[in-house]
């Protein structure tokens, strides 16, 4: 706040931002001493990307102030920002596909070099100086990134890792001082990483500052030099990498709470006697040149709950909308019983009973409780009546809702006192209730969820997750995608846990839950080959 | 008095069209985030359609519901072959709508030349004298079966399991793929719904405006501009926006001049886009 | 060395081999491809490069039309000076509405250009006191070249081909300079421009008013080559039929935007013998074109040959 501290290029003070009832980010405070490579972690939705859109000018904070060398700039426009010397980086590489290689980067420096119009439309002497200025500084750039022989290349030819160093570049060319990276690593392969990694330290040693985002953690081990971490919304850490990665504070914000009330369940059955009710093989899913799967096999019994958890990014949302017929599979076979549905449209594998209860919830939020509730028997009607023959239903169709509405009520009996309001005006656990709600309303035989306790208070997810057992108990088999571990291996029977697209870990919950190598798996493991060892044991 | 008073009738009838095609635009933007260029032209189709059968001598009314499921099958026809090869791109889609209008337009002249036709008007008799103003009969026609629309597209999205389903896909297609619903049927529906509408403000107008080749031109930008004033998306700011629309053209050419008539509806467009992009009733609700 | 390095003396032989075998029909169609190539690659710098949709550039053609014809008539200057005037006005326009019409993205856009060339057509014909209204106005004097007027095709051919080839320079000039980096990014990924330190507005601004001037200038020839002017020709169907020429000829491509122009005026006339079937036709090419050769008609049939081209000649040696 004073401009007694010197060696802070960037202060953060007492930033808020609410979207509505949501605090997106609560009172956060930091420094950023120049030269650094200061990381900002945390959970999904920790507020961490809208910070990053704070301190480029893309969003206003609802409070709070950042000065950058002293220069308040909240309230200056993004253009604004960069000339100051601050960068940024999007999440996804967002390269200008229709320019090569080289224009990209040239572009990122024509803020600094443009000239006048009338030179630009004449192209006389001093504006081929220009372009022959701003192609030594994108040649500069690109050779920093090591990208240097790839500059004629269409930009849209480059691999993802490659189009993020290009976007690196591209940065570094509008000369930057201070570089806001989003999740440079999302997405790469363990080479592209180092790259990623050498580059990054290239950055600092040319006297560059860099706010890094990420949820790699071996990423964020290796170029740190202090860290910063959100939890919804609130700066619970702040120290160097070693001392946050023992906070107790930040192993509770990534591993769920201990202290949850749900028991550990008693390894009573043993679920490798029942029979297998999906069985996926090699599947790969891939979008673009990004590889969110690789390669991944697993079995699911009936009447189990197998969980699957690992960092964010680890593909694990991916696989579900791989089965679910959401994405189309690169590779590989999903068998459902007998039946092979790898690529099958939505609507028919819901048909088949397999449900989705998504991230984030997806509900109507202007329709009303009842309504999204109906909306969730919509396969079964559609096959029985035809399009044309929803328009009016039927009564004994009305009556077959309402029974099964009943059934959802009385799981979730908050609902049926809130069946009239808006689904938008739930809070967030009922608005999950009500999600997992809509997808029991089709009678699946397997409900897949997908970070049923994402923002949600402890006994809430206590809640939840008993309800879950409860739904095992009547024969339900359920897939449950958590970041919560501690808590989504309570209940269930079986856990694989993914990283990098692939698995690297896999079996009884109870071993799992005990498995202190599990904490690497979300806060990065500082050596790879313990996993690797583990995963030849279980197999 | 009296003046006004025909000003306005005169403005809630050709608002009634506006709305109409207003609401074509939303049925389809809401389902596919495409703005349909050639929404004026279904209308102009539906008319001449009717017009055509009414000409093979089968009865008014039996040529009217054919002409529709005709514009209906038609839309369905140019979301398949036209729009769903398409992508998400906006300037593409607005070209290839652009490009529909145009082959509708195309096969209007091939089909019955540059001459305008009319179509008789539903019930005979002459001009009813109300306050005053006097009222064409089809005025009524016109505006009672707005009002039936409007109510039936109503009940549609808030009663009907289908017109929920409907609204589910505006609202959050990815939830809506979810619970099983194929979001190409619902696009069709889409389509299919934008026709009926367009075809029953052609030829509801008809009797009282002749139709021809380039008839959907101007009905189809100022349904567009409805949408605007009413807030996009919003079936009912596009019935608002028609009829504001209407009256206030109605007005201006009753006591400014008329040529400027054709400019204040884009005058109105621009302050609208530009300072107020929601529309009075704001878009549709997510 | 290819075709493309050549591309500036091989359009001008092109040109000159036209000008002197043409006949009269042949020259006078050239003369109106090269007046609506100046309107599409301004349209195509804005639309193709830029990616911001016009529906209403004919309006900036009528502005150049208009204000050039009225100031040649009422105030007696010369047309050499008249129209490079109604240039600066048509910038001024653009300049005025640039930044109101850049609040606003896709659709929107669409629309309020599309409003902005309405309401621009509806005032040429109801200032019937300033412009003559629907009847038009007669008399617009001629350009002269040392006393000699400029009244028949022949005469007016090197002038206008001149000028698209200056537009066309021009264009390849600021497309490679740096404003033409940040012109093309808005047109790639606008969101990202403003992190690089650059102004998306007055980028697109930029464009719009360059693109106003090509128009206006396009316009203003027009005006005194034909020497008499009526709102019909600057509606919206030319707005849009220059979209479609520039649609045809690939977007952010000049040169290709040209054989566009080419492309869709020959074939207007050689429709004209089989009735009204050029809103058919039209409709189908937009859709097709828009549907699989995202790039531009012609381009996609340049690959087409040239792979069959490839093909050909493997296949020969074997």
């Amino acid at each position: 706040m004073t401009s007694a501290d010197t060696s802070a290029l960037l202060t953060v003070r007492n930033v808020s931002m609410h979207f509505g009832g949501l605090k997106a980010l609560n009172d956060v405070s930091f420094d950023v001493i120049k030269g650094e490579v200061l990381s900002l972690i945390g959970p999904n939705g920790a507020g961490k990307t809208t910070m990053l859109k704070i301190a480029s000018g893309a969003q206003a904070p609802t409070t709070g102030k950042i000065a950058y060398k002293g220069t308040q700039i909240i309230g200056l426009s993004a253009d604004r920002i960069n000339r100051l010397g601050i960068g940024r980086t999007f999440q996804a590489a967002e390269i200008f596909d229709t320019m090569t290689v080289r224009e990209n980067v040239m572009t990122g420096a024509v803020a600094r070099e443009a000239g006048s119009v009338a030179s630009s439309l004449l192209y006389w002497g001093r504006a081929k100086q220009r372009v022959e200025k701003l192609r030594q500084i994108a040649d500069e750039a690109l050779d920093l990134v090591g990208l240097g022989d790839m500059a004629d290349l269409p930009a849209q030819d480059l691999p993802t890792g490659q189009q993020r160093l290009l976007g690196f570049a591209r940065i570094f060319a509008t000369g930057a001082e201070l570089l806001l990276l989003d999740e440079p690593g999302g997405g790469l392969n363990a080479v592209e990483k180092t790259r990623l990694i050498e580059t990054i330290r290239r950055l600092r040693d040319l006297g560059r500052t860099v706010i890094l985002v990420e949820h790699d953690m071996s990423v964020i081990a290796q170029v740190s030099d202090r860290i910063v971490v959100l939890d919804q919304g609130l700066k619970i850490s702040e120290g160097t990498p070693e001392k946050v990665k023992s906070d107790p504070k930040v192993i509770e914000a990534y591993l769920g709470t201990s202290a949850s009330t749900v028991a550990p369940k008693p390894q009573k059955d043993q679920p490798a006697f029942r029979p297998v009710e999906m069985e996926v093989v090699d599947l790969t899913v891939t979008y673009g040149q990004t590889v969110a799967v690789d390669n991944v096999s697993l079995k699911l019994r009936t009447g189990e709950i197998l969980t699957i958890l690992g960092a964010n990014g680890a593909g694990k949302s991916s696989l579900l909308k791989a089965i679910a017929g959401l994405e189309k599979p690169a590779g590989g076979t999903i068998k459902l019983r007998d039946k092979h549905i790898a690529g099958i449209p939505p609507d028919k594998i819901a048909a088949l009973g397999l449900c989705l209860t998504p991230e984030g919830r997806a509900l109507f939020p202007s329709l009303s409780v009842a309504d999204n509730l109906a909306l969730g028997r919509y396969v079964s009607l559609k096959r029985k009546r035809g399009l044309l023959g929803i328009l009016a239903l039927r009564q004994e169709d009305r009556d077959e809702i309402d029974a099964k509405r009943e059934e959802i009520y009385q799981l979730f009996p908050i609902l049926k006192e809130r069946a009239n309001q808006k689904a938008g005006t739930l809070s967030g656990g009922q608005g999950q209730m009500l999600a997992i709600g809509r997808s029991l309303m089709n009678d699946p035989s397997i409900l897949m969820l997908d970070e049923p306790s994402l923002g949600l208070a402890p006994q809430v997810i206590d809640e939840i997750l008993h309800k879950l057992e409860h739904l095992r108990e009547q024969g339900l088999t359920l897939i449950l995608v958590e970041q919560n571990a501690s808590a989504a291996l309570r209940i269930a029977d079986r856990g694989y846990v993914f990283s990098s697209g692939r698995i690297s870990m896999q079996g009884p919950a109870q071993d799992l839950l005990e498995d202190p190598s599990i904490r690497d798996a979300y806060l990065g493991g500082d050596d790879a080959n313990t996993q690797t060892l583990r995963v030849n044991a279980t197999q | 008095m009296s003046d006004l008073l025909q000003l306005i009738i005169s403005g809630l009838m050709v608002g009634s069209i506006y709305g109409l095609i207003g609401i074509g635009f939303t049925t389809i933007y809401n389902v596919t985030g495409i703005v349909n260029f050639a929404q004026g032209d279904l209308a102009m189709i539906g008319a001449i359609l009717a017009i055509t059968f009414y000409g093979l001598s089968l009865p008014l009314a039996l040529a009217i519901l054919l002409s529709v499921i005709c514009v209906g099958v038609l839309a369905a026809i140019i979301e398949r072959l036209a729009i769903r090869p398409l992508g998400n791109s906006v300037m593409r889609g607005i070209i290839v709508t652009i490009g529909v209008g145009s082959i509708l337009q195309g096969v209007a002249i091939s089909g019955w030349g540059t001459q305008a036709y009319s179509l008789p008007a539903f019930t005979s008799g002459g001009p009813i004298p109300v306050l005053g103003a006097t009222i064409l009969p089809q005025t009524f026609w016109i505006l009672g079966t707005t009002v039936v629309l409007m109510v039936g597209l109503y009940l549609f999205f808030t009663r009907s399991y289908l017109g929920k389903a409907f609204r589910a896909c505006a609202i959050n297609s990815f939830a809506a793929q979810i619970i099983g619903i194929r979001l190409n049927n619902i696009r069709v529906l889409g389509f299919v719904l934008s026709g009926f509408f367009g075809a029953i403000a052609g030829i509801i107008v008809a009797p009282i405006a002749l139709t021809q080749f380039d008839s959907g031109v101007a009905i189809g930008i100022k349904g567009f501009v409805a949408c605007i004033i009413g807030g996009f998306g919003n079936p009912i700011g596009a019935a608002l926006g028609g009829l504001i629309l209407g009256i206030i053209e109605a007005l201006s050419s009753g006591y400014l001049s008329s040529g400027f008539k054709n400019a204040i509806a884009f005058v109105m467009l621009i302050g609208f886009l530009v300072w107020k992009p929601t529309g009075i009733l704001g878009e549709l609700e997510k | 060395m290819t075709l493309h390095d050549f591309r500036y003396p091989a359009a001008i032989l092109a040109l000159i081999i036209c000008y002197f075998f043409g006949d009269t029909y042949f020259i006078s169609l050239l003369v109106i491809i090269a007046l609506h190539s100046m309107a599409a690659i301004g349209l195509s710098l804005l639309s193709g490069y830029a990616g911001q949709i016009s529906l209403g550039h004919a309006a900036f053609y009528g502005i150049g039309a208009y204000t050039s014809a009225l100031i040649a008539l009422h105030i007696g200057i010369t047309p050499w000076i008249t129209i490079p005037m109604s240039a600066v006005i048509a910038g001024i326009v653009a300049w005025a509405v640039g930044p109101i019409m850049f609040r606003l993205k896709g659709h929107h856009l669409a629309m309020a250009t599309l409003a902005f060339g309405i309401i621009v057509h509806v005032a040429l014909v109801e200032m019937r006191g300033i412009t003559g209204g629907p009847n038009g106005m007669g008399g617009i004097p001629p350009l002269s070249f040392f006393g000699t007027p400029l009244l028949f095709d022949e005469d007016i051919f090197p002038l206008v081909w001149g000028v698209v080839i200056v537009m066309i320079l021009l264009s390849e000039n600021l497309i490679r300079s740096p404003h033409g980096f940040t012109l093309r990014a808005v047109g790639a990924r606008e969101h990202v421009v403003p992190t690089l330190g650059s102004d998306t507005n007055k980028s697109k601004c930029l464009v719009l008013i360059i693109s106003a001037v090509f128009a206006a200038i396009a316009g203003a020839i027009y005006g005194h080559y034909i020497g008499y002017l009526s709102p019909g020709p600057f509606s919206t169907t030319f707005s849009v039929k220059l979209l479609v020429m520039v649609a045809i000829g690939g977007f952010s491509r000049i040169w290709g935007v040209v054989l566009g122009v080419i492309f869709v005026t020959f074939l207007s006339e050689w429709l004209k013998p089989f009735g009204n079937v050029e809103l058919l036709f039209y409709g189908a090419l937009l859709i097709f074109t828009m549907i699989y050769c995202p790039n531009g008609l012609l381009s996609q049939l340049g690959v087409v040959a040239s792979n069959a081209a490839r093909n050909l000649r493997q296949r020969t040696p074997s």
